[in-house]
């Protein structure tokens, strides 16, 4: 019976991301074109909706094309776990008041464990395809996943040190009563905002795809389906990391100044989603407005300016909670 | 402190940069919506030759072209082929039959408008160049009257007007400007000739 | 039943895992089966209700130490050959030392009289036990670790700016070893990391 409710639980979340990722990829091409004076894709169904639709039964119509002398196993798997990692973080993220699929006890380090469990699928992608720019890109990639991971885990470590819980769905109760953490963490805000940015990979951040260096990163040889499965993670790894922005740091699915038991369900989840999309527009508008960093900048930037920062963060919030509670 | 002051001034650049995309976002959009709109061409803009009709007079209708193969011989590339019959005017001696245009070979160097001597054809304002099959790309410019006249028509439709053999408009103006300077310089002189006679 | 199952299927897939970390002969394979070997070892903690420890195992072996493997591999050079003989002259000797280990464990196991103890439920606020746990009664050993930690990093920062304060020497190496002119200063430098 639970293996019953577990696929079905799987085939409800991929039916709902892919949906969301069709859109996120839409409302990107609809965003580059506002910023770039454009008007954006419009042909395909009213407003230009379907155009991601169209693009997507493209890329799963296209030919599977593989390179001979490609690692056959790893170059299948890399995709898959590039996949399935952020989309398990999915399970732990609560979108209303007991609407989530399980919350464990402890949720954000679930989430960040399975972020970092993505590491390997681009390595894998790198070393499968057995093309140098492939490999190139992957091991900038990995360097660059591993280096942020860090800043992006203690610049939330403030968050968790006034809750005192792991649990996202006690971490959002606990905003309730007091403010939203945003308030109490600004500057953990911003370097969580700037470390996930780099840990999905995207601009100015994306230096694993650099196009006028590396063709395309790590996913030079793949084509059709397997392709599309890296978009569809690259855009499930946004959606996850604003999820957790918003639950960790905007209040989740409440809405401020108002008696939050009084309103209903549905409109907490619209909440929660306008607050997660905000966010998303927000990397949307970074990608297209900063210029790409360089790598030795990209490395420097993470470790003696993010690090640094978070670190004291850390501090400087624990002094005062141990401050206030004494 | 250095330090700081450098990581807060490129925070404040990052968020400058943010406000100008910002703006950029409701300014108006520039995209033209190409199939349904086209921007309007410059004047010297080449795209493929066209053919020039007779529009007044007892033959309007009929090409120009008199086949004297000025523009055959001059073609770098070797497209064109033209045949010829009499010319139903007796004034004239020939009237081009077919003038056939290779477009896998033009290479739109404008040099067969420039040896045409009876500015029969010019260098039109068409670039949707196109075809489903290779041997459309063999255009026929002259074949009978019929398709001679819905060429014309078509021609007309596209710019409102007739076509003017264009070659080098900016050339053509400072060349009209010289012209005219010197016509003025000319009635001048002899303005100034004249009162001098009438004194005499 | 189910989790029974579940406990020896991902045992017996660690254990599978584990041989072939040893026995590919593609060390970057090797290093791919490490990763998931541990990932089963994870799914083992899980299935403990040790949820917490799994969690942390994934985010710690996975994604940061055998990415690390990774790295070396990759960075090193003429690491990767197949063809390379994967035991040394004890290959005869050491299977036979580990089997007999394997026996005399084996053996004090089915010996022993295990005693069953009552499993208390995993309390909920298992991450503050752990936290109190670790920052009042180990404070020494977590301590101890964090220095180890930081010398090693220390060390490691000294051994990669060496090139930087040295000139390099340009002096081949005499033995004609390696033929391609092996810079005598990169040997040392080697020397100095192992």
């Amino acid at each position: 019976m639970d293996v019953i409710l577990g696929l079905l639980y799987v085939v409800i979340l991929f039916s709902l991301v892919a949906v969301q990722v069709l859109i996120l990829v839409f409302m990107e091409r609809k965003v580059s074109a506002w910023i770039q004076s454009r008007i954006g894709p419009n042909r395909v169904g009213p407003w230009g909706l379907l155009q991601t639709t169209a693009d997507i039964i493209k890329l799963i119509t296209k030919e599977n094309i593989r390179n001979i002398q490609s690692d056959k196993v790893i170059f299948f798997l890399a995709p898959i776990l590039a996949f399935v990692a952020p989309f398990a973080g999915f399970v732990t993220i609560p979108v209303a008041e007991n609407l989530g699929i399980q919350d464990l006890n402890m949720g954000a380090v679930y989430v960040f464990a399975l972020g970092s469990s993505m590491v390997f699928s681009v390595i894998w992608a790198g070393y499968g395809s057995n093309n140098r720019y492939a490999l190139i890109g992957a091991m900038r990639s990995a360097a660059q996943m591993i280096s942020y991971e860090i800043p992006l885990v203690t610049s939330v470590l403030g968050v968790f040190l006034i809750a005192g819980t792991l649990s996202m769905r006690e971490i959002v109760a606990l905003q309730e009563s007091g403010t939203w953490y945003v308030i109490y963490q600004p500057l953990g805000f911003i370097l969580f905002l700037v470390a996930a940015t780099a840990e999905a990979n995207r601009a100015p951040f994306d230096l694993p795809e650099a196009e006028s260096e590396l063709v395309a990163g790590f996913h030079t040889e793949y084509s059709g389906m397997k392709f599309a499965f890296f978009f569809l993670a690259e855009y499930t790894e946004m959606l996850v990391a604003c999820s957790l922005m918003t639950v960790l740091f905007l209040g989740g699915w409440l809405i401020p100044f108002v008696d939050n038991s009084q309103i209903p369900w549905w409109i907490h989840i619209f909440v929660f989603i306008f607050k997660v999309y905000s966010m998303i527009f927000l990397m949307m508008w970074f990608r297209w407005t900063f210029p790409r960093l360089r790598v030795d900048h990209l490395m420097q930037f993470g470790w003696k300016v993010l690090l640094p920062f978070a670190l004291v963060n850390l501090v400087v919030t624990g002094a005062v909670a141990l401050w206030l509670k004494s | 402190m250095r330090f700081l002051i450098d990581v807060f001034k490129g925070l404040w650049s990052l968020f400058v940069g943010l406000g100008v995309t910002f703006k950029y976002m409701f300014r108006k959009k520039t995209t033209v919506q190409y199939p349904e709109i086209k921007k309007p061409l410059a004047d010297r803009f080449i795209g493929y030759v066209k053919m020039m009709y007779e529009t007044e007079g007892e033959f309007a209708g009929h090409t120009k072209c008199v086949a004297c193969m000025a523009c055959v011989v001059v073609c770098p590339v070797s497209c064109i082929q033209v045949t010829h019959d009499k010319h139903p005017d007796p004034t004239k001696k020939r009237i081009a039959n077919d003038f056939i245009l290779d477009y896998t070979k033009c290479e739109f160097c404008n040099l067969c408008v420039e040896a045409c001597n009876f500015d029969a054809i010019i260098m039109g304002h068409d670039y949707e160049l196109s075809f489903y099959d290779r041997a459309d790309m063999d255009m026929i410019l002259v074949k009978d009257k019929k398709y001679n006249d819905d060429l014309y028509a078509a021609s007309r439709r596209q710019t409102g007007s007739e076509y003017r053999p264009i070659i080098a408009p900016r050339e053509r103006e400072i060349v009209d400007v010289i012209n005219k300077r010197e016509h003025e310089e000319r009635l001048k002189k002899q303005a100034e000739k004249s009162p001098a006679q009438q004194s005499e | 039943m189910a989790h029974a199952l579940m406990f020896y299927l991902f045992a017996a897939l660690a254990i599978a895992a584990s041989l072939a970390v040893i026995l590919h002969r593609n060390i970057f394979k090797s290093a791919t089966f490490l990763a998931g070997m541990l990932f089963c070892l994870a799914a083992l903690f899980v299935l403990l209700d040790a949820e917490f420890i799994a969690v942390v195992q994934v985010l710690i072996y996975i994604g940061a130490i055998t990415i690390l493997i990774v790295f070396a591999i990759m960075l090193t050079t003429k690491i990767n050959d197949e063809h390379k003989e994967q035991f040394n002259s004890q290959k005869f000797l050491a299977p036979i030392l580990a089997l007999g280990l394997l026996g005399l464990i084996l053996t004090i196991v089915v010996k022993i009289q295990w005693t069953t103890a009552e499993i208390s439920p995993v309390p909920s606020d298992i991450l503050g036990l752990i936290g109190t746990a670790l920052l009042s009664d180990f404070i020494f050993p977590f301590d101890v670790v964090s220095i180890l930690l930081l010398v090693a990093l220390i060390g490691a920062t000294y051994i990669a700016k060496q090139e930087d304060r040295k000139p390099l020497v340009t002096e081949v190496d005499e033995t004609g070893e390696h033929g391609d002119g092996k810079v005598k200063h990169a040997l040392h430098a080697e020397e100095v990391e192992h």
